[in-house]
């Protein structure tokens, strides 16, 4: 006959208050399996596990019961106590007698009873536990971070710094990211490109490091430890081996119409292009769209002046598949494109631009060289307004939530025009003021009182375009009055928003998103780097809005969790999937069809087609067993005996 | 820019019931003549009826009475056109939105039909919440490549500024078939016949009747505000104005008369409602439009008109 | 007299809500950004500020409301619920309000204005505005542009419509039933009575106001802020 052990937890006043916990183990000490019984204030505390561990050696017991809190929270607490004593961690279970019981009742006789005929059910079950062995599986120890912005690149250095290899992934032709396009940063104006290049340069020459731009992530299989990633690299028509990087190409291509991405299409791009001049690798790449070889037949200049004789006009999309233990997602963010704020112009007013654009202005790589200078005649604003808020905050046309780094970078852009044009006038029409880092308090006070930026509380409500300058209406709210600035430049601070394909990826990866698209963490507060698929990371922009400081510290925290994984010489598994019993599968598949993980294969076995399952992608979750009509798949942990008793114990 | 989807579920019919606006149909009604005739030459028929009555729009939202006694009005006005099992077309931005919020009102509150179909029940009638309410506008932008075949008299180099009005585009921000901020179906709908838009900065700016305000405070705002938009409508040499509103037509119309009188400034650019332009394009009698009633005169309109031979001098 | 808490109704966005059968249920999300008042027709040239209004409403304040001058500004336009990032309709609120304030005695005079002739004619034929034009200079206008008298009936006729428009006795008699059992009829026997209470500058003063003068060369002058003239 078993030996049960009861611990009873008040869990303080949570349970005790409206459970007596005595009465519980008075009642449960009647029966024949349980050898010992106590009740204790904090069973997950020291003191209350050497209980348990005590218990144990005291009175020879080979089941466990503890009643407490969700198993969620505690279970591997309790498990960890018997693991200590050399018992069976699977030969503990828990009965939830506060969510289940406690927490819902406020009448003492009837969550009495209730505690009761849950600890009852438990111990009727635990009896037929059998001990499990965690199922091994072995860990590949290359990462691949998807994402070559400073979270990814912050990611990649930290693992390959810890002797470990990385692919880093980037579909654009360079590393870099949102960072590249800034001029200076905040809090600190510093120069962005100055103190990201070193970075890009450490990872390009990082032996642990193999950076491949170009490519798209297309599949994902496998599980923790051992995906498979089926990647593409686009046909990009220069060959990188022998590309010397030295731009005559650019400079030569007659096809120059090509709206620039990298300057958020204020200006054009040659149809061969580097992104920006520091890129990394520094390799162009052929924009087939508007390259007039491929789409008149005529040209193919680069070809003639190409130096080192790379131009490839035959290549093609390039597939492979990489065997990687851990992937990080640092797929950033895209800025919002404002053209739905009609009441702002819509976009179609020439000096109206968003933020990423006038980054792109005010940065010496920029298509004006970093004058400040207007799109529409190339005079020097003397008004600029800045418009807050644009596309976040509004629960009507745009996104609900807060963008997070607008304020701050627009104080910077403010104060940067400042610094160019002293005589002119900067105004920022903002909701609220938003500086929560370290220096960023500071930051915004230094622009309105050093600089002379003038802030205005009121949301803007129009903006009408007079001949060749620009009427805002807004209203200053601190004192109730609506206000009319004339200017001459518009900067609109536009929304971060996730990626155009990031909800694509998201279910190439098999992770979750939002509401608002951006991904989901698997904890708020306490998991903010991992994902509900275990060995997936975030980290960056692709989470949440975020500033640089915090993309690094994310960074750095996705690569701790990659490399704590990779310290790991196997990995342990929970027992507790299915296993299809192959004589007994009848082949229906409906199983395979029920799966949502795609943990289930058909096979042939002697000419017949049976289902079976792939232990590292099964989750647990059950749907498989209660189709099978066959009752040919079995559930270490929550197998029909188990079951049964827990169901009939007090019935 | 126009919104595909909702645009798509505008329904033409052969007949829709013609609600007659009250300032429109008593100021200025040509409005009337015009929709009939214009209509007509796109094979639509429009029907009147001489039991309907004011949509009760304005008394409500000025407060001379509750909604309660309004809204059983409004069902009543519906009731008889669903009984002739027509749509309902409406020429103003007022009883547009006055029929359409209502009308959904009840229909998402049904013990509020149930209630108001009681007092209806007392005159023999019921409101089922059948059909549905157009604006003019919506039909014809729906309509607008049928136009552009049927045009007879294409209006080419005639400068039209457009205005429409407040409560169709800002009532109905999220329905109404286009954005309120930066509407283009009116100048579409005048290119398709010919004609070329004169921009303004004031374009999307409120006539200035504000409901009451050009009973109850004309001095303070009304005025004002008027001749800020009618001075913004001056820098742009519009040969005409064209409006989806009688309300705002009226307005327009008679504070330039005003401020001509009083000698501030001078003003006088002509007013038309849509269905009176549309007329105009669709080659129907020039008297039938109606632009005897306005008091901003045509005359130089029309002359325009003679001399480019879109009118003929018999016109 | 400064604001005290006092002044403040609690829970009187909830009651609100019912008060306007649910179609103002949101003035929680008003983020006070001053939208509304930023491209409001009315604000631009008088102390009328809907943002102002919706802070006081939020916090209990509505005797400032419903007793001001310039509730009774709004131009009804709905330019602030088109522009309002939170979808909150405003102009009904308005509306609401203005009937609070009736209740309460403040509005009379301005009801009144629209009582006659517009209520009474609406009673009378079953259209709010008639076809007789009550002001002769327009009259003349129309008489010089059309080459007729200058009535509206004249240029009905003219273009092949009857001179009045026609209401069938029945729909008057449908209306006026309607008016009478629902109190309209009542109310605007009220109207007639009712003494309005005296209203109040609470969010500015009648200063506010533009002046148009008359005469020949005048400069149309509005409220420019201080920053518009560096």
């Amino acid at each position: 006959m078993a030996r049960v052990g009861v611990f009873v937890c008040h869990c303080g006043i949570n349970i005790a208050a409206t459970v007596d916990v005595q009465k519980v183990i008075d009642a449960v000490l009647k029966l024949p399996e349980v050898k010992h019984g106590v009740e204790y204030r904090f069973m997950c505390s020291s003191p209350g596990q050497a209980l348990i561990k005590k218990a144990i050696k005291d009175h020879q017991l080979d089941r466990i019961v503890v009643a407490a809190c969700s198993p969620r929270m505690h279970l591997p607490t309790f498990q960890n106590a018997l693991l200590a004593e050399g018992l069976n961690p699977y030969l503990v279970t828990m009965a939830n007698i506060r969510e289940q019981c406690s927490w819902v009742t406020k009448d003492r006789d009837r969550a009495t009873a209730k505690a009761i005929d849950l600890v009852t059910r438990q111990i009727k079950r635990v009896i037929h536990h059998d001990p499990l062995d965690d199922i091994m599986v072995p860990i590949i120890k290359t990462a691949l971070v998807i994402g070559g912005g400073i979270a990814g690149i912050q990611a990649a250095l930290d693992i390959a710094d810890g002797e470990q290899k990385v692919i880093l992934l980037e579909r654009s032709p360079s590393i870099g990211g949102r960072m590249a396009q800034l001029d200076e940063t905040f809090p600190t104006l510093d120069c962005s490109q100055c103190i990201l290049t070193p970075k890009m340069v450490e990872a390009a020459q990082h032996p642990n490091i193999e950076i491949r731009v170009n490519t798209e992530v297309k599949q994902v299989d496998g599980y923790v430890g051992n995906f498979k990633v089926a990647v593409e690299r686009r046909a990009i028509y220069v060959d990188p081996s022998k590309c010397i990087g030295c731009g005559i190409c650019q400079a030569k291509c007659p096809s120059k119409t090509a709206p620039d991405e990298f300057s958020g299409r204020i200006s054009t791009r040659a149809a061969i292009y580097m992104p920006f001049p520091q890129a990394v690798p520094a390799i162009p790449v052929i924009d087939a769209e508007h390259c007039l070889k491929f789409t008149r037949g005529k040209c193919g200049v680069c070809e003639k002046v190409c130096p080192a004789d790379a131009i490839d006009f035959a290549d093609t999309p390039q597939q492979e598949i990489l065997d990687v233990g851990a992937i990080v997602v640092a797929t950033g963010y895209q800025e919002m494109d404002p053209a739905i704020y009609t009441e702002y112009g819509g976009m179609k007013y020439p000096d109206v631009i968003t933020g990423l654009q006038f980054e792109r202005l005010i940065s010496s790589t920029g298509p004006s060289g970093g004058k400040i200078q207007r799109l529409s005649d190339g005079k020097v604003p003397q008004r600029i307004v800045f418009v807050q808020c644009v596309g976040s905050r509004d629960e009507s046309k745009g996104h609900t939530y807060c963008s997070g780094i607008c304020c701050m970078y627009t104080a910077k852009h403010a104060m940067i025009y400042k610094h160019h044009v002293p005589e002119g006038k900067a105004y920022v029409c903002y909701i609220d003021v938003r500086a929560p880092g370290k220096s960023y308090e500071e930051f915004i006070r230094r622009a309105i009182e050093a600089d002379d930026v003038r802030y205005m509380r009121g949301r803007v409500a129009a903006i009408k375009k007079n001949d060749d300058h620009y009427r805002v209406f807004t209203e200053d709210t601190l004192v109730g009055r609506p206000v009319t600035i004339d200017a001459d430049m518009i900067v609109l601070a536009s929304a971060v928003e996730p990626n155009e394909n990031a909800k694509t990826l998201a279910r190439i990866l098999g992770i979750s998103f939002d509401a608002d698209g951006f991904y989901s963490e698997a904890h708020p507060k306490l998991k903010p780097v991992e994902t509900a698929t275990v060995g997936i990371f975030l980290s960056g922009a692709c989470q949440g809005p975020k500033d640089i400081p915090t993309s690094v510290q994310q960074g750095s925290a996705a690569a701790s969790k990659v490399l704590s994984l990779f310290a790991k010489k196997v990995l342990y598994k929970s027992p507790q999937i299915a296993e299809i019993d192959e004589v007994s599968c009848s082949g229906c598949l409906l199983c395979l069809n029920t799966c949502h993980y795609g943990a289930i294969e058909q096979v042939t076995t002697q000419g017949k087609t049976k289902a079976r399952a792939i232990s590292g992608k099964c989750q647990g979750c059950g749907a498989c067993v209660s189709v099978c009509k066959g009752k040919a798949i079995a559930f270490p942990g929550f197998n029909d005996d188990q079951l049964y008793e827990e169901i009939t114990a007090c019935t | 820019m126009p919104r595909k989807e909702l645009i798509d579920k505008v329904k033409i019919s052969d007949s829709m019931f013609l609600f007659q606006p009250c300032v429109g149909s008593s100021k200025y009604p040509g409005l009337i003549t015009s929709a009939i005739d214009a209509f007509k030459h796109l094979d639509m028929d429009l029907i009147t009826s001489d039991d309907q009555t004011c949509c009760g729009g304005f008394l409500t939202f000025t407060n001379v009475a509750q909604p309660t006694s309004t809204m059983p009005a409004v069902a009543r006005n519906l009731a008889i056109i669903e009984d002739l099992d027509l749509d309902t077309l409406t020429l103003c931005n007022g009883c547009h939105t006055f029929l359409t919020e209502f009308s959904h009102f009840m229909k998402d509150r049904p013990p509020v039909q149930k209630v108001v179909n009681v007092i209806l029940s007392m005159i023999g009638r019921e409101y089922k919440g059948t059909h549905e309410v157009y604006h003019s506008l919506e039909i014809i932008y729906k309509l607008k490549e049928k136009i552009r075949e049927r045009v007879v008299r294409q209006l080419k180099g005639i400068r039209f500024a457009t205005h429409y009005g407040c409560h169709y585009l800002n009532g109905f921000k999220n329905t109404a078939i286009d954005d309120a901020h930066m509407p283009t179906i009116l100048e579409e709908i005048i290119e398709t016949c010919g004609g070329e838009i004169a921009d303004y900065e004031e374009n999307r700016t409120c006539c200035g009747t504000g409901l009451t305000q050009v009973i109850l405070n004309k001095e303070q705002l009304s005025l004002p505000h008027t001749k800020m938009k009618l001075d913004s409508l001056n820098n742009t040499r519009a040969d005409a104005v064209v409006v989806v509103c009688p309300y705002c037509l009226s307005h327009l119309d008679r504070m330039q008369h005003k401020l001509n009188r009083r000698s501030i400034g001078h003003y006088k650019t002509p007013v038309m409602h849509l269905v009176q332009f549309l007329g105009l394009a669709l080659g129907i009698d020039v008297n039938r439009l109606g632009f005897d009633a306005h008091a901003i005169t045509f005359t130089p309109f029309t002359k325009k008109l003679k001399e480019r031979g879109i009118l003929k001098e018999t016109d | 007299m400064r604001e005290t808490q006092l002044d403040w109704l609690p829970g009187f966005d909830k009651k609100f809500a019912e008060l306007t059968h649910g179609m103002v249920k949101d003035l929680e999300k008003c983020l006070q950004c001053g939208k509304c008042t930023a491209q409001c027709p009315a604000a631009k040239i008088s102390a009328y500020n809907p943002r102002a209004i919706i802070r006081d409403l939020r916090i209990g304040n509505v005797e400032k409301v419903i007793s001001s001058h310039e509730l009774w500004l709004c131009f009804f336009c709905s330019g602030c619920f088109a522009t309002c990032p939170r979808d909150i309709n405003f102009p009904f609120a308005v509306a609401m309000l203005r009937y609070a304030a009736l209740s309460h005695g403040y509005g009379w005079n301005e009801v009144k204005k629209i009582k006659d002739p517009y209520a009474q004619d609406y009673y009378r034929t079953g259209l709010s505005v008639n076809e007789k034009e009550r002001n002769p200079t327009i009259r003349r206008a129309i008489a010089k542009n059309s080459g007729t008298d200058g009535w509206i009936r004249t240029i009905r006729q003219k273009i092949g419509l009857s001179p009045k428009r026609i209401v069938s006795e029945q729909a008057l008699g449908e209306i006026r039933f309607i008016s009478d059992a629902t109190g309209m009829t009542d109310l605007f026997k009220v109207i007639c009575k009712k003494k309005a209470r005296e209203k109040k500058w609470n969010y500015g003063s009648s200063a506010d106001f533009i002046k148009i003068k008359r005469g020949p060369n005048q400069k149309f002058e509005g409220i420019q802020d201080e920053l518009e003239k560096e």
